[in-house]
């Protein structure tokens, strides 16, 4: 239907609408006219991806000089595949309505994992792998090598696309990753850079999170993409953890004996160098004096290590005299690893800022802070020099000289934590040193100051407005939306206690308590009997379900979920756990019925949908609380109520709810399904908690279903899975959840849609 | 006929109905001769037995119980004086049987069970039969060829009982008084263990009966660690046969591990975009390998919920045809990129509330008691609590709107006067009807109750065999030509005997209303195609 948002002719791809895609679609226009920030949260399943595409595509069809470039960030690769998909969608309708297909060139870009034909590269399967295989066969000095010696091998699609692929641009149209592959294979090109160097000129670029928010990738992929562009930031929820595992670094004892082997090999190499090329050190040391920055020569295949610090704060200076030298380079990281050693050797847990640790760094080894800095530059200079077949080995000596360039970097929001060994096994020694980000909006902050607007999204990221503080900048919409409902989809409710009325908590002093493991399991048994197909469980961590598991099966409650459904239980290792989710949902399709015993802030939790069937309920085993003895997560509560006025409790409060939203989250994708959502805890019920779930789940939590034991939630189940179970067509749902282009334009319906939306 | 046949083992001292004699097994059959004589007072086909029974160990009568398809049942009694021989020849007695009786049990017997069971269940069909193949109009064959649907199909009625997800649990184990422990295992237990665990069948193969008895067998299993779940002392046991089904399973795992998974959007390892800087080290996350070695009892949880992961596997797996697996649903690959991929992906961002045109292509539900199934709740009186005056005011406007603007399609309807006649065309009597002469149950009030049920009969037969005529046609070969010839005779036959003698008995009764009329329209129609056939066919030679 073609739609007039606000006096924007947008084209959506369906005939009917969700009243909430209607008033999401006013509130992003809005934020575009002003040219600022947004949040907003919408239920997932209510379309909001298509929503978000058809009225930014329509905004840069009607005004191509307000809004350049779409850049939409998701966080899994099956999500912006899903994207790329909803927005072919889009372009078949756009070619049906107006006749022709918009100018629009919209891509995806992934790691060379995803991207890859090269059938020797590609078959390393690893991405760490791939990525080095590929370095190896396409690095200027191999390719410059291959021009005189015909046998070294080189990347037949990597030389054919720099033979041609940069004159002839890419045509209009929406390549998905399988698209890339199949345009590549056909042209004979390399996919991977096609993509890279496609995006500059693309209107539409779907990529994950890494390559704005990472500093070390976010300078080779995302540097040269203009100011007007919208930046989207899908299934948001996570982004401030993103934002800080994107500056953080974490040196253990291994990972600098490597280091040493690294300065070993390093000094070899030079020492070889020097016998036979000697010209070549010196060219490189010139360079440096004259602080010519490699970018501007380097070729994009050479850039294997990147400066792990925001493009803004790289210095346009030259490289301190001490390094410049290789050899006195080579000495300088031997030194500093050395000093890293000697500091792990403490016996006691150090914490400090990064001025305190420069100042002892100085003051026991000498080491300055400007030379420092440039560790990373200098290091990647080096690199290139020597033309080293294998970059790969050298990742810890790289990560040690990131780890020297940010600790130099930043003085403010970080922190160095030393401990020498890990709290649950405080007899092994395993000294670690974390260098560990505090403050989200440190990596965030250039998106937000770069970019005209940016949208963060998703569908729990309440309460809305702890992420402007969080991430640090100023949103001019806020906004939640509900999910109309011709029926209630959703059950969530609370339980408490189990039948024998003993409170159920996953608390830290009750967890291990056996009338709760035994509450919990017959939660789950009867649960497992009464509902039809998948049910998903979520415990708050591995080690609490192993040793749930392991209790629930000297009871003999395992035997008894498996006499209702099959059994599926998530690992720590993600080739056992996609078994495992595969054979679940054969489970599931197959009539069988399953049960999946996952874990919150899992790898389940966060990216695999249980649409329909495969999750007709899921439990939530306590609140998935974070770790809280952590000293990192201490630290970081600390500067937040420094810094941003959070107090610790709302912090961890926030963080373990919009967790169990996301969980919980899972089973609802879509209006035509239905699911139960439990809560298994006492302390849900609580406001603080509650009132911390995002609005479209709050508003279904009654009071009534806030304090039940587990035989009155059985019962609501079954009637509400009864009533679920009766034919839903659409005529049940339009005029309620479901409009008509007419019903849209009727006054009536523009007021209820105004009051969809809830500012904050 | 005996002598030609090999004996392939006789048991002396076999008692049969109080009786001493011989029991012999020979290449198709059991005999038993008494003692002292030289024929044999029972001989049993192989292929007639259904299966055998021996008596449960520790019984003073050590006795061998054979069960036929009929439900007959024949129990010989070893009655040699040393019980341990009598056992020993009762064991041989029973292997031998046991490898005998599956090479004679062949697809036929079920197929005449169904048959049977069809009979007995639908007594129409029954009586037709009866009428037509017991009097040899026509042969079983061609019935049961024209009656095949009736018959549960070779796939439907072939279906695998899948294993129950908690067998193991049902096995559990009851002290025996004394001690011990007693596990009771069914046959069904046993085929559940061994389809969930190849490892054990292959072991059970390999070792039962030349190595232990199938009771060691078990005993040995039930005592195994391969049975309990902690499998921390793998190897430490060289008494457990079992170890090496432990290792087997794990490989069998690893592979299936290397394989991956088919669906992209379960496998976690595709989920993030990884790239070379997101190497080990950056991140807050300390890296695994750094971690402190698990300790004891983590590693036994971990093993159970690796084992819970694998049992559901192959309890899952165990119920799939093996088609599937070679097959694979990997989908065609066009240019290396797998279809099913795209069609995930294009399920995946549909709204179907959001479109009008619903997919077509939907699978109905085959339900055997739809009543069962269309039973919900009744929820009207909630549904009126629940809804608020708002909704109920809306729902009422929806309402009247639709009852306003309703239009009947008058023009797709079909017109009252052909409607009736293509009613009248289709009944039977439709003459008698069409005229408006009689009333609609005139046969009721005609016909005592079992000369309708003759009736019925007649016109059951009378279709069928009509059925079989017309079905011949085009009669192009040879063989239909037969048929038609055959059938048109038969016709003529069970019209001279059956329906004559059925008008006979209702003249008899003094019932003059011509009720087989239809059914005389419906012979003669055929002998008059019938005789155009033939002519045809004359004048063609």
């Amino acid at each position: 239907m073609k739609l007039n948002v606000e006096g924007l002719l947008v084209y959506f791809p369906y005939e009917f609408i969700y009243p909430e895609q209607y008033s999401y679609m006013i509130e992003l226009k809005r934020t575009l006219d002003a040219k600022g920030h947004g949040v907003l949260e919408m239920p997932s399943g209510t379309g909001k991806t298509a929503t978000l595409l058809s009225l930014i595509v329509a905004y840069h069809l009607e005004y191509p000089q307000v809004v350049g470039k779409l850049l939409y960030c998701s966080r899994t690769v099956p999500e912006l595949e899903k994207v790329l998909e909803e927005l072919q969608r889009l372009m078949e309708y756009y070619t049906k309505e107006v006749g022709e297909m918009p100018k629009i060139l919209a891509l995806a870009l992934s790691a060379r994992k995803n991207l890859c034909i090269n059938p020797d590269v590609k078959g390393a399967g690893v991405g760490k792998e791939v990525d080095s295989k590929c370095h190896s066969l396409t690095a200027s000095h191999i390719r410059i090598k291959n021009r005189h010696d015909p046998n070294v091998p080189v990347c037949s699609y990597y030389e054919s696309f720099d033979a041609g692929g940069r004159e002839e641009s890419l045509p209009a149209g929406v390549y998905n990753l399988d698209d890339l592959r199949r345009y590549g294979r056909i042209k004979g090109w390399c996919p991977y850079f096609l993509a890279r160097y496609s995006i500059m000129h693309a209107n539409i670029v779907v990529y994950s999170y890494h390559y704005l928010l990472d500093p070390k990738i976010a300078d080779l992929v995302s540097k040269e993409l203009s100011k007007n562009s919208i930046v989207v930031f899908d299934e948001a929820h996570n982004i401030d953890n993103v934002c800080i595992e994107s500056m953080s670094v974490t040196i253990g004892r291994r990972t600098l004996d490597r280091c040493s082997q690294n300065v070993e090999t390093l000094q070899n190499h030079l020492q070889k160098v020097r016998e036979t090329d000697q010209e070549k050190l010196r060219n490189e040391y010139k360079r440096l004096v004259e602080g010519l920055r490699e970018a501007n020569l380097a070729r994009e295949t050479d850039v294997i290590l990147s400066n792990p610090v925001i493009p803004d704060e790289i210095l346009q200076e030259a490289v301190p005299g001490n390094i410049r030298n290789a050899e006195h380079f080579v000495t300088f990281m031997r030194r500093f690893v050395e000093y890293l050693k000697s500091r792990l050797r403490v016996r006691h847990v150090v914490s400090e800022t990064p001025v305190s640790f420069l100042r002892d760094a100085f003051d026991v080894v000498c080491i300055d802070r400007k030379p420092l800095r440039f560790c990373s530059e200098r290091l990647r200079s080096l690199l290139r020099t020597l033309e080293l077949a294998s970059v790969a080995d050298f990742s810890p000596l790289i990560l040690i000289a990131n780890f020297a360039t940010l600790v130099s970097t930043y003085n403010k929001g970080f922190v160095i934590l030393i401990e020498p060994f890990d709290d649950r096994t405080p007899t092994i020694l395993n000294p670690v040193m974390h260098f560990s980000c505090m403050d989200a909006s440190i990596a965030i902050k250039p998106v937000f100051s770069r970019f005209q607007s940016v949208i963060i999204t998703s569908g729990t990221l309440s309460p809305l407005d702890m992420y402007p503080r969080i991430l640090d900048f100023q949103p001019v919409t806020m906004a939640t939306f509900t999910m109309t409902l011709a029926r209630q989809c959703l059950c969530p409710m609370v339980i408490t206690r189990g039948n024998d009325q003993v409170a159920i908590s996953s608390k830290f002093e009750s967890r291990e308590d056996v009338a709760v493991i035994r509450n919990y399991g017959n939660l789950l048994v009867e649960m497992s009997r009464i509902v039809p197909d998948g049910v998903v469980c979520f415990f708050v961590s591995y080690s609490y379900m192993e040793n749930t598991v392991s209790s629930w099966y000297e009871q003999g409650i395992l035997e008894n979920v498996q006499k209702h459904k099959l059994l599926f239980i998530e690992t720590q290792d993600a080739a056992e756990t996609s078994m495992a989710l595969d054979k679940y949902h054969e489970a599931c399709e197959n009539g069988r019925g399953a049960v999946l015993l996952s874990v919150a802030r899992g790898k389940v939790s966060e990216g695999i949908d249980f649409t329909h069937h495969l999750g007709r309920a899921v439990i939530m085993f306590g609140i998935p609380y974070v770790y809280t003895q952590s000293r990192i997560l201490k630290a970081r509560l600390e500067y937040l109520r420094e810094n941003f006025q959070i107090r610790e409790s709302d912090f961890l409060t926030f963080d373990a709810m919009r967790h169990a939203a996301q969980c919980v989250g899972r089973v609802i994708r879509g209006k035509t399904d239905y699911g139960i959502m439990v809560f298994a805890d006492k302390r849900f019920a609580r406001s603080d908690k509650k009132s911390k779930l995002p609005r479209w789940i709050q508003e279904h939590l009654s009071d009534a279903v806030l304090n039940l034991s587990t035989d009155e939630a059985v019962h609501i189940s079954k009637r509400f899975l009864r009533l679920m179970a009766q034919p839903f067509s659409r005529e049940d749902q339009l005029g309620l959840s479901l409009l008509t282009l007419e019903q849209l334009q009727s006054e009536e319906f523009r007021e209820r849609i105004r009051q969809i939306a809830h500012q904050v | 006929m005996a002598a030609t046949e090999q004996v392939q083992l006789m048991a002396n001292k076999v008692r049969y109905k109080k009786r001493d004699g011989t029991l012999y097994l020979m290449g198709e059959r059991v005999a038993w001769c008494p003692e002292g004589r030289d024929h044999f007072d029972l001989t049993v086909v192989y292929s007639d037995i259904k299966c055998q029974k021996v008596s449960p160990e520790g019984k003073p009568k050590i006795q061998l119980q054979i069960i036929l398809l009929k439900g007959d049942s024949y129990v010989f009694h070893f009655s040699h004086d040393d019980p341990a021989i009598a056992r020993s020849t009762r064991e041989r007695v029973k292997n031998l049987l046991a490898q005998m009786l599956p090479k004679f049990r062949r697809k036929i017997d079920k197929e005449l069970e169904e048959k049977n069971r069809l009979l007995q269940t639908d007594q129409d069909l029954f009586q037709t039969y009866k009428d037509l193949v017991v009097s040899g109009i026509i042969t079983a064959e061609e019935f049961w060829n024209s009656h095949s649907s009736k018959l549960p199909s070779e796939v439907g009625s072939m279906q695998k009982v899948g294993v129950s997800a908690a067998f193991l649990a049902d096995l559990r184990p009851q002290t025996d008084g004394c001690n011990g422990l007693r596990y009771n295992l069914t046959a069904d237990t046993i085929q559940s263990i061994f389809s969930t665990y190849p490892a054990v069948k292959r072991k059970y193969m390999d070792k039962v009966p030349d190595k232990l008895s199938e009771k060691e067998f078990w005993e040995m299993f039930f005592q195994s660690h391969y049975f309990h779940r902690d499998r921390l002392n793998q190897g430490n046991s060289s008494k457990d046969i079992f170890s090496d089904c432990i290792k087997k399973d794990d490989q069998d795992l690893l592979a299936l591990l290397q394989i991956g998974v088919k669906d992209s959007f379960n496998d976690l390892t595709y989920l993030e975009d990884e790239d070379s800087t997101k190497a080990e080290g950056y991140g807050t996350q300390a890296d695994v390998s750094s971690k402190g070695k698990p300790s004891s009892t983590q590693l036994i949880n971990k093993n159970i919920i690796k084992r819970f992961n694998h049992q559901s596997a192959m309890v899952l797996s165990s119920s799939n045809k093996p088609t599937d697996q070679s097959s694979g649903d990997n989908g065609t690959v066009v240019d290396g990129e797998p279809t099913t991929k795209k069609a995930k992906l294009k399920e995946s961002v549909q709204y179907d509330d959001l479109e009008t045109g619903n997919s077509q292509n939907e699978v109905s539900l085959n339900l055997h008691r739809s009543e069962r199934y269309s039973h919900g709740p009744t929820i009207v009186n909630q549904v009126h609590q629940e809804l608020n005056g708002q909704r109920v005011h809306e729902g009422m406007h929806i309402v009247s709107n639709q009852c306003r603007t309703y239009i009947p399609r008058l023009s797709h309807v079909i017109d009252p006067s052909q409607a009736s006649t293509a009613l009248t065309d289709l009944s039977p009597d439709n003459t008698r009807n069409h005229l408006g002469e009689s009333q609609p149950n005139a046969i009721q009030h005609l016909l005592s109750p079992a000369q309708q049920e003759g009736l019925k009969q007649l016109y059951l037969s009378a279709t069928e065999l009509a059925r079989h005529f017309w079905s011949c046609f085009p009669a192009t070969t040879p063989f239909l030509q037969e048929k038609v010839t055959r059938m048109c005779k038969s016709i003529e036959n069970f019209h001279q005997t059956r329906v004559r003698a059925y008008q006979d008995d209702l003249r008899r009764n003094m019932v003059h209303a011509n009720v087989t009329e239809h059914l005389e329209d419906m012979f003669s129609a055929i002998f008059t195609k019938f005789n155009s056939w033939q002519s045809k066919k004359g004048g063609r030679k």
